[in-house]
């Protein structure tokens, strides 16, 4: 096993005690929150680690292949919850939805995805990839972070009976998690359109037409659409609260389904990069 | 609501918009769970009738095996785009009225002000005569643009901000209407270009040609193609594949433009793209007459295909013989070789062309010829094989609205980020006297209602006021 595969397993196990200890914390009113943060950002030393092992063994960032996307995708969700965690501590609760898909995700990945290395084509070799890629990376992170704020905003507005009241009491108001869901969903629409135009852009380089319906494209569009809905239904039509933190919530499978199932459920040009082929 | 403005209005609405979007989206997602005839081929849009016999004529009298051809789907995103563009006008409309007002405090916003105030903050006894200093000089640190006399106060944020929603729809309507006029006028196509000379970009020379109704016809530029690099490494030193030299000539034979073309390095030239798309063998054969004189010369153009015994595509050559009015329909194979690993992608080792001549009666039998052998066609003329060369197959398009587009995208995502990022804030405050003795009245305004805004503004009324930041039970 190399060092890699060993940094990577040790960070499943931090991101798997971190979710255990959020849960058990929400749950049994146990004191555990602030233990189970940090054990969920310890394990972002071992990924960084492996992550800066093999791009510089492979020549090229976290961007090929599923065992490369789909970890760094629970990566750039985790540091973005801490970087959220260190301007606002009330919002640790937060990891009660980031850890848990994050460690799915990277678990998912290191028993099913094949880690062979693999190498850049002449149509990939570009620097839109980058971009396109980081934008990805930003959207998938704002996306999540909203979604964990919206599942904490509906688990506090459906506690009718207090049980959870001591946890949740230490969270902002749920007029500020509201608003900071909007925030992330508002930052992730925009990386979403900058994700999409920059690939039509490389299209148009890499193969001369800058929209072809692929798969993947239809996909990232109609995540486009259903997060322009969310914006409208706040914006214009005044939903909030409730409402819009269970758009929110419904939201995430489908931006999920367009960056990772998408190119596994379909024949398309894009699964290059979750296939290598 | 006047009703003149009302179709507009209509047209513009909220509700409609969402239930737009929703369309789109849905016929987005139907675009990607049923196969699509321009995407898939008509073969696998077969397989999914044989899988699902019962849904498939539903699918198809919808039709839904070209969703994002179809009059519906076309119609629906022409709806979404009047419905941008009115939502645009309206909101600039109202967003430079505002525009226009800002800063500005009406006898109308005083009497709101001092009847209806969002918040009142009662004023410590002795901070009369600077509550409004002291609420100034908070609101200037939250970087709000002040002005007060001695009773009223009007704060804001810059006032280009209001701009941002109607830029990004507007931007968005132009989108629309850019990328619709540039698929209407959108001229492209496949062209073969053999290594080492040149073709006439116009529409014979295209293998495969997509002209849209409002394409004003090819450049008629000349289209070079030199020196085929099989593994080309380009200056970084990232391997690129099969990469030619690509020249683009005027008219009169000017060089206009040429580099080594490769994905991600198409050759440009104003609103011509020119991509490298693959590349294939090609035979040149030439046709004498019984004198031995040459009549003319013409290419073939075949393609690796390792599903092939042959290890190349068939290709069709016709030619026209000694007397113009005799065709012949020829069928051309080059045997590739081939290593464990597949078909090798050159010319073979052995050289050899397989020519069948193709008639009334059907297609003769397979005549091999190596470069500088010749077969006899039935009226007496002789095809000989000159070369076995390779040709460049390229992706020429001609789309005037790429750049345009390109500028949009950039001004949407600008317009979009300050329209959601940095909202419109006013405050105003009116000292007043009230029952209790004097009391800050304010009204906070945020385009986007962020809470913690109004919490600041809360502070820095209570801080001007000269209470203690816990109190909140006087909030109105």
């Amino acid at each position: 096993m190399t060092l890699e595969i060993v940094l990577m397993w040790a960070t499943v196990t931090l991101y798997a005690a971190g979710s255990v200890l959020f849960t058990v914390g929400f749950v049994f009113h146990r004191p555990l929150m602030r233990p189970a943060l940090r054990v969920s950002l310890a394990g972002l030393v071992p990924q960084t680690l492996a992550i800066a092992i093999r791009w510089a063994r492979v020549g090229h960032p976290p961007m090929l292949g599923f065992y490369e996307v789909v970890p760094s995708l629970a990566y750039a969700a985790v540091v973005l919850f801490g970087l959220i965690v260190w301007r606002r501590r009330d919002l640790e609760a937060l990891g009660l939805a980031v850890m848990p898909v994050s460690f799915l995700m990277i678990g998912g990945a290191m028993l099913v995805a094949p880690r062979a290395d693999l190498q850049l084509t002449p149509t990939l070799a570009s620097w839109w990839l980058t971009i396109h890629v980081s934008f990805a990376k930003l959207t998938y992170a704002s996306f999540l972070a909203s979604f964990a704020i919206s599942v904490v905003y509906l688990v506090r507005d459906g506690d009718r009976s207090e049980r959870w009241k001591s946890v949740l009491d230490k969270l902002p108001s749920q007029a500020v998690l509201d608003d900071l869901s909007f925030k992330f969903i508002a930052a992730g629409f925009v990386f979403l359109g900058i994700m999409i135009a920059a690939g039509a852009i490389w299209a148009n380089e890499a193969w001369g037409r800058y929209w072809g319906w692929d798969p993947v494209e239809t996909w990232s569009l109609v995540s486009w659409l259903v997060y322009a809905g969310y914006l409208h239904l706040r914006l214009t039509l005044g939903w909030r609260g409730r409402k819009a933190a269970l758009v929110a919530v419904a939201a995430l499978p489908v931006i999920l389904f367009a960056l990772v199932g998408v190119p596994l459920a379909y024949k398309s040009i894009h699964a290059a990069y979750l296939k290598g082929v | 609501m006047s009703p003149k403005r009302s179709p507009l209005r209509r047209l513009g609405s909220r509700t409609t918009a969402i239930w737009l979007l929703a369309g789109v989206a849905a016929c987005a997602i139907l675009g990607a769970v049923v196969p699509q005839v321009s995407l898939a081929g008509s073969g696998a849009v077969a397989q999914w009738q044989a899988r699902y016999p019962l849904l498939s004529p539903v699918a198809r009298a919808l039709g839904l095996f070209d969703v994002f051809n179809s009059l519906p789907f076309l119609l629906l995103v022409a709806w979404l785009a009047l419905s941008t563009a009115a939502c645009a006008w309206e909101r600039g409309v109202a967003a430079f009225g505002a525009f226009a007002r800002a800063g500005s405090v009406s006898e109308a916003d005083v009497r709101r002000l001092r009847e209806r105030p969002q918040r009142v903050v009662p004023v410590a006894a002795g901070r009369e005569d600077e509550a409004l200093d002291a609420l100034a000089r908070s609101l200037r640190r939250m970087r709000l643009s002040v002005r007060h006399g001695p009773k009223l106060l009007s704060a804001r944020t810059g006032r280009f901000r209001l701009l941002g929603s109607p830029l990004f729809h507007a931007t968005l309507a132009l989108l629309f209407l850019v990328i619709g006029l540039g698929r209407l006028g959108r001229c492209e196509g496949v062209l073969q270009v053999p290594v080492g000379s040149t073709v006439t970009d116009s529409a014979e020379s295209y293998a495969r040609a997509n002209e849209s109704p409002l394409c004003l016809g090819h450049s008629g530029l000349g289209v070079g193609a030199s020196d085929l690099v099989f593994e080309y490494t380009d200056r970084d030193g990232v391997p690129r594949g099969a990469s030619p030299v690509v020249t683009l000539y005027a008219r009169d034979g000017r060089h206009l433009a040429g580099h080594h073309v490769y994905p991600n390095a198409p050759l440009r030239h104003g609103s011509l793209l020119v991509h490298m798309a693959g590349y294939g063998l090609a035979p040149v054969f030439s046709l004498e007459s019984t004198g031995g004189s040459v009549i003319s010369t013409a290419h073939a153009f075949v393609d690796f295909d390792a599903s092939k015994a042959s290890g190349t595509t068939p290709a069709g050559l016709e030619v026209t013989g000694a007397d113009d009015s005799v065709r012949h329909d020829l069928r051309v194979v080059v045997p590739a070789d081939r290593t464990p690993e597949g078909v090798v992608g050159r010319v073979p080792r052995d050289g050899r062309v397989e020519v069948s001549v193709a008639s009334d009666e059907g297609t003769g039998p397979p005549v091999t010829l190596r470069p500088g052998e010749a077969l006899t066609l039935p009226e007496g003329a002789r095809l000989r094989l000159v070369s076995i060369g390779y040709y460049a197959r390229l992706d020429v398009a001609d789309d005037w609205s790429v750049y345009p587009m390109y500028l949009l995208f950039a001004l949407a995502a600008a317009a979009v980020s300050a329209s959601l990022w940095m909202p419109y804030r006013t405050v105003r405050a009116l000292l007043a006297d009230g029952a209790g003795g004097p009391e800050l009245r304010a009204a906070v305004s945020d385009r986007r209602g962020d809470p913690l805004f109004a919490e600041r503004v809360e502070a820095a009324l209570r801080e001007a006021a000269g209470r203690e930041p816990a109190e909140k039970e006087e909030s109105a």
